[in-house]
C-alpha cells in the first residue's frame, strides 16, 4: 500500500490549484500567507484574506456585542415547579419564602457552605450558597431566616431524583424582606407548625443539662400562660459557661426557633444563641398577663385540656404531703360534686401557701396547668397566688367539724364531699401506703376511718386501737364503692377508752 | 429486558454511525436532541423505559467515537478530541492513504475498547474512589499545568527569514499571538457562556453547545468550502502500515491520555493524548494516529463509563453531563449493562468501518467535498438554530470568529478549549466568581 514519496513533495500535490501552492518551493501552504516551508510571501487570494478580516471581527466585535447582550439581558423570573431538567445550568430568579433556620456546614468551626430552603406557591428548591458567600450575608445580615421572604439570582443544578438545587453566585443577588416570626403561646401550638419558626416567651420552669461531651441537646421547659413547652439547643462548647449562668429557673425568656417533633412530642429548636433573649428574673408579676380560662368543670376536664391554664373551683377532699427529703410533689385532692382532679404542688409553693395552706374541706378556687402523669390528669399550681379559698374559716371549722352526731347508718354515698361527724367502736387496723384504715362501727352500721400519716400526728394515730370508742370528724369518701371518713387534723378526732 | 438492551445498542451504534460520517454534526449535539424528544415523548404520556435510552446513549456515542474518524481524516472536520488526528491524517490523505490512516485509527478504536472493557472497567470500582480521593484536592493546580502546557508548547511558526528586526519579531509572534489571542478570547467566551449565557433558559442544558459548534464545527466547513484543495485518488488495500511497537506504543500512549481526559474535569481526548504523546515520547505517525484512535475511544466512553461506576460519584464529559439531568446510576446492574453496550457498540461500530470509509471515498472521490461540507454546515446550523433558536445562532457566529483565528493565522485550534478551561481552572482555584464579578458578568 505504501507508495514511494519524495521528501519535498506530497503525493497530492499534483491536484492542487496553484494558489494553495507555494509559488518558490511548490508545496502545500493552505491559507497561510507564509509559506511554511521556505518562508515566502504569499499574496493570498481575496476570499482568505476576507475570511480572515471576517473571523478577527466576528471574534472580537461579535465577543463584544455578546458580552453587552448578556450584561444587559434580564433573568428571567420563574416559579419554581415550572423548572425543568433542560434548563441545567440556567441561571434564573425564583421568589420564594425560607421554609427553615439556613443549614450551614462547618468543619473545624470554618463555615463551608449554606444550604437554605425556599418555596414559592409551587414547589421548594434548595438554594446553595458558598463560603464567601455566606461570609458576605452574614456581614451584610442578609442571611435569611425562616420566614423570610428572598428574591434571589441563581444557577440551577438539576439532577435526576433529586429536588431541584440553584447556586448563589453573589450576595447582591440575594434581595431580602425580613419576616420577624409569629408570636405565639405554647396553648396555640399544633403539628401544622412544624419546621416553622415562632417566637415564644415564657418562664423557665425547669432546665435539663446533658453530661459533659454528651451529643444530647439542653432543654429548658419553658411556661406560659397556655401551658409548658419544652425548647432545646445545643450550645457551643464557649458559650455553655455563659449560658449556665443566666439560665434561672424562674428567668424570663424568649426565644426564637422553629417547631420541631421528637418522640411524638411537639419541641422547639433554637438554631442560634442569639435567638435567646433573658428578660431577666421576674418577679410573679412578670408571668404572661393572659387570664386563665375559667369556668371550667373539674369533670369536663379532659387530656385534650394538657398544657392548658385553666382556673377551677373544688373542696380540698385530701392532701398528701411526700416524705422529709424526698423530691416528690405535694397532692392535694380536689372534688367538685363528684368529680376529682389531683392537684400538684411543689414544697417551694407548699412553704409560700403557709399557715392559710391547703386544708382537706376547705373550698378553693386555683389557677393552674393541666397536665397527664402516668395517664391521670392534674393540674399543676406554680404560684401560691393561684390559690383562693372561697370560705372563711370559721365555716370551714363548721363544715369540717360539724357540731351533730350523725349514725353511722345515716351515711349515704351520695353525701360523698361533705363533713359528718360520727362515733363508734374501732375495728381492727388494717395498714395502707402513707396511713391507716380503722373500721368505725356503731349498731346501725360501719364506716371506715382514714388516717394519714402526712396529716395526723404520730402521737393522735397512736390514740386509735381495737375496741376503743371513738368520735369523729371528716369529710365523706368513697374508695372503690366503700365509703371513707377521712380526718383532717388532730382535733377531728376524740378517743374514749374502750368499755372492758 | 436483555434483549430490549442488545437492540437499543444496536439502534444507538447504528444510528449514530449514519451521522457521524456528516462532518461537524458532534453526537453531544444529537443526545440533546434525543433528550427533548424523551421529554416530549414523556408530556404525551409515552415514557421511555432506563433500559432503552442508556444502551442507545451509549451504543451512538461508542460508535459515534469511532467511526467520527472518518470525517476526521477524509474531509478534515475533528471535533475537538481529534484536532491532531488532522495534520498526519491530511498528510496521509494527501498521500493518497487516508483509507490506510483511517484504518489506523480503527485499529486504536479498537485497541481502546479492549482497554476499556477488559482492563479499565474491571479496576475502576477498586481504583478510581482511591484515585479520586488522592487527587480531588489537586485537581486545580493540574488543571493550571495543562494550560501552562498547551501554551507554551505552541510555538512560533515564523521569523527565520529575512532581517533581524520589529518586522521579523512580529513575523514569529503573528501564528504565536494569534494562538495565544485565541485562548484569551475563547476563555472569555467561556466565562460569558457560563455566567450569563443568552440562550433562552429553557434550554440551558444546551448552553455550550453553540459554542462548540461556532468553534470547531463551523470554522472546518468553512474553510473546505473556501479552500481549492482537491482531494488525490486514495488508495485501498487489505494490509496496514503498521508494525507492533507501533501499535503497543499507541495503545498504551493513547490508553494514558483518554483515561486522565476521562477522568480530569475540563480536559478532553485531544488534550489527555498531546500529553500523553509528550509523556511516551512519541514520533512514529502511525503510532500517533493509533493512539489518538484508543485515546478518543477511552476518552468517549470511559467517561461514560466512569458515571456508571457504583463506587464513584464522578460526571465527566458531555453525555453524562446530559443523562445526569434525568437518569441516577443504581449500582452494578447499570454499570454492566453499560460495560455491555459499549462492548457490543463498538463491535457494531468497528464491523461498520470498513464499508462506511469505502462509501465515504466513494462519495469523496465523486462528490466535490465543499458540498458536503456546505450541506454539513447546513445541517449544523440548523440544528443550533432548532434548539436554541437565534440566540444560539448568535453565540455559534461568535464562536466561529473565534474558532477561524488558527485556522487561518496557523495556531492550534487547540487554543479554542480555553472556552472549557479557564473557567473551569478559576472555577476550581475559587477564582471563578471573583473573575466574572470584576468582567460585570455576576
Amino acid at each position: 500500500m505504501k507508495e514511494e514519496l519524495s521528501n519535498n513533495t506530497l503525493l497530492g500535490d499534483g491536484y492542487q490549484p496553484s494558489d494553495i501552492k507555494c509559488p518558490n518551493c511548490g508545496q502545500f501552504s493552505g491559507p497561510r500567507s507564509r509559506c511554511q516551508h521556505c518562508g515566502s510571501s504569499l499574496n493570498k487570494r481575496m476570499s482568505i484574506r476576507l475570511l480572515r478580516y471576517a473571523a478577527i471581527c466576528l471574534a472580537t466585535l461579535g465577543l463584544a456585542g455578546l458580552y453587552l447582550m448578556s450584561t444587559h439581558s434580564q433573568t428571567p423570573t420563574v416559579p419554581i415547579d415550572s423548572i425543568e431538567p433542560t434548563m441545567n445550568f440556567g441561571r434564573v430568579c425564583v421568589e420564594g419564602k425560607i421554609l427553615a433556620e439556613p443549614y450551614i456546614k462547618k468543619v473545624k468551626g470554618k463555615i463551608q457552605y449554606a444550604v437554605i430552603k425556599v418555596a414559592d406557591k409551587t414547589g421548594q428548591l434548595s438554594l446553595f450558597v458558598k463560603r464567601n458567600q455566606v461570609k458576605s450575608l452574614i456581614e451584610s445580615d442578609k442571611l435569611p431566616r425562616s420566614g423570610d421572604i428572598i428574591k434571589v439570582v441563581g444557577s440551577l443544578n438539576l439532577t435526576a431524583n433529586e429536588e431541584a438545587k440553584m447556586y448563589l453566585r453573589s450576595a447582591e443577588h440575594l434581595e431580602l424582606k425580613r419576616i420577624p416570626p409569629r408570636e405565639i403561646t405554647s396553648g396555640m401550638i399544633s403539628r401544622d407548625m412544624l419546621g416553622r419558626d415562632l417566637s415564644l416567651q415564657g418562664t423557665i420552669q425547669k432546665i435539663r443539662i446533658p453530661e459533659p461531651k454528651s451529643n444530647r441537646p439542653w432543654k429548658i421547659d419553658l411556661r406560659d400562660s397556655d401551658g409548658t413547652l419544652t425548647v432545646v439547643f445545643w450550645p457551643k462548647d464557649h458559650l455553655q459557661k455563659r449560658f449556665r449562668k443566666r439560665l434561672k429557673k424562674g428567668g424570663l425568656l424568649r426565644v426564637r426557633a422553629s417547631l420541631t417533633s421528637y418522640a411524638g412530642k411537639l419541641q422547639l429548636k433554637v438554631e442560634q444563641a442569639s435567638d435567646m433573649e433573658f428578660l431577666g428574673t421576674p418577679q410573679t408579676e412578670d408571668l404572661p398577663k393572659t387570664e386563665p380560662k375559667s369556668g371550667v368543670k373539674i369533670g369536663d376536664i379532659t387530656a385534650d385540656h394538657e398544657g392548658e391554664w385553666l382556673t377551677i373551683k373544688g373542696v380540698v377532699e385530701s392532701i398528701q404531703v411526700p416524705e422529709a427529703g424526698s423530691k416528690a410533689p405535694h397532692k392535694a385532692v380536689l372534688r367538685q360534686g363528684d368529680d376529682r382532679i389531683t392537684v400538684v404542688y411543689w414544697d417551694s409553693v407548699a412553704k409560700k401557701i403557709g399557715e392559710q395552706g391547703l386544708e382537706t374541706g376547705r373550698e378553693c378556687c386555683l389557677s393552674g396547668v393541666i397536665d397527664i402523669f402516668r395517664g391521670e390528669l392534674q393540674i399543676k399550681l406554680a404560684r401560691p397566688s393561684d390559690l383562693k379559698f372561697e370560705t372563711k374559716t370559721q365555716d370551714r371549722e363548721t363544715q369540717t367539724n360539724p357540731a351533730q352526731i350523725l349514725e353511722i347508718g345515716e351515711l349515704a354515698a351520695t353525701s360523698s364531699g361533705e363533713a359528718f361527724q360520727v362515733s363508734g367502736i374501732l375495728g381492727t387496723p388494717r395498714s395502707i401506703r402513707g396511713g391507716v384504715i380503722y373500721p368505725l362501727r356503731d349498731e346501725t352500721g360501719s364506716v371506715s376511718i382514714l388516717l394519714w400519716s402526712n396529716q395526723l400526728s404520730r402521737t393522735t394515730i397512736e390514740q386509735f386501737g381495737e375496741g376503743k370508742k371513738a368520735t369523729v370528724s371528716g369529710i365523706l369518701k368513697i374508695w372503690k364503692g366503700t365509703m371513707e371518713l377521712v380526718p383532717a387534723e388532730g382535733k377531728s378526732i376524740k378517743i374514749e377508752k374502750a368499755k372492758e | 429486558m436483555i434483549h430490549i438492551v442488545i437492540l437499543a445498542t444496536l439502534i444507538g451504534a447504528l444510528l449514530a454511525s449514519l451521522l457521524a460520517i456528516l462532518p461537524g454534526l458532534h453526537v453531544y449535539n444529537l443526545l440533546g436532541l434525543i433528550i427533548l424528544m424523551i421529554y416530549a415523548l414523556q408530556e404525551q404520556g409515552l415514557a421511555i423505559g432506563s433500559e432503552f435510552y442508556l444502551p442507545l446513549m451509549a451504543g451512538m456515542v461508542v460508535s459515534w467515537a469511532t467511526l467520527n474518524t472518518i470525517p476526521s481524516i477524509l474531509l478534515g472536520a475533528p471535533d475537538e478530541s481529534a484536532l491532531f488526528m488532522v495534520m498526519p491524517g491530511q498528510k496521509y490523505l494527501m498521500e493518497g492513504r487516508g483509507y490506510e490512516g483511517v484504518m489506523i485509527a480503527t485499529l486504536g478504536s479498537l485497541g481502546g475498547a479492549f482497554l476499556l472493557v477488559c482492563v479499565i472497567a474491571p479496576l475502576a470500582p477498586f481504583l478510581l474512589p482511591i484515585i479520586q480521593e488522592v487527587i480531588a484536592a489537586h485537581m486545580h493546580w493540574i488543571l493550571w499545568i495543562i494550560i501552562t502546557f498547551i501554551l507554551m508548547t505552541e510555538w512560533p511558526k515564523g521569523g527565520e527569514h529575512g532581517q533581524a528586526g520589529w518586522r521579523k519579531f512580529g513575523d514569529a509572534w503573528k501564528t504565536l499571538g494569534a494562538g495565544l489571542a485565541t485562548f484569551a478570547l475563547s476563555g472569555l467566551y467561556g466565562f460569558i457562556l457560563l455566567y450569563r449565557s443568552p440562550v433562552s433558559v429553557e434550554v440551558a442544558f444546551q448552553n455550550i453547545m453553540p459554542a462548540f459548534v461556532g468553534l470547531f464545527a463551523i470554522p472546518w466547513c468553512l474553510l473546505d468550502i473556501f479552500s481549492k484543495a482537491q482531494i488525490p485518488k486514495q488508495v485501498t488495500g487489505d494490509s496496514l502500515d503498521i508494525d507492533g511497537d507501533a501499535m503497543l506504543h499507541g495503545l498504551i500512549s493513547g490508553g494514558l491520555g483518554g483515561s486522565f481526559a476521562a477522568f480530569h474535569p475540563a480536559v478532553t481526548g485531544g488534550v489527555g493524548g498531546l500529553l500523553a504523546g509528550h509523556a511516551t515520547n512519541q514520533r512514529d505517525e502511525r503510532a500517533f494516529i493509533m493512539s489518538q484512535g484508543v485515546s478518543k475511544m477511552v476518552y468517549y466512553a470511559g467517561a461514560l463509563l466512569f458515571f456508571f461506576v457504583p463506587t464513584l460519584d464522578l460526571t465527566r464529559g458531555g453525555a453524562a453531563w446530559i443523562m445526569q439531568n434525568f437518569y441516577q446510576p443504581s449500582g452494578y446492574s447499570d454499570y454492566f449493562m453499560i460495560i455491555g453496550s459499549i462492548a457490543i457498540a463498538a463491535a457494531t461500530a468497528i464491523f461498520m468501518m470498513i464499508p462506511l470509509a469505502k462509501a465515504s471515498l466513494w462519495i469523496v472521490e465523486r462528490v466535490n467535498y465543499r458540498y458536503l461540507s456546505g450541506t454539513a454546515l447546513l445541517i449544523i446550523a440548523g440544528m443550533v438554530f432548532g434548539i436554541t433558536g437565534w440566540r444560539g445562532v448568535y453565540v455559534m457566529l461568535v464562536g466561529t470568529g473565534i474558532g477561524l483565528l488558527p485556522v487561518l493565522f496557523g495556531s492550534r485550534r487547540l487554543n479554542c478549549l480555553g472556552v472549557l478551561l479557564l473557567p473551569m481552572a478559576c472555577n476550581m482555584s475559587n477564582m471563578g466568581d471573583k473573575f466574572a464579578s470584576a468582567l460585570g458578568l455576576l
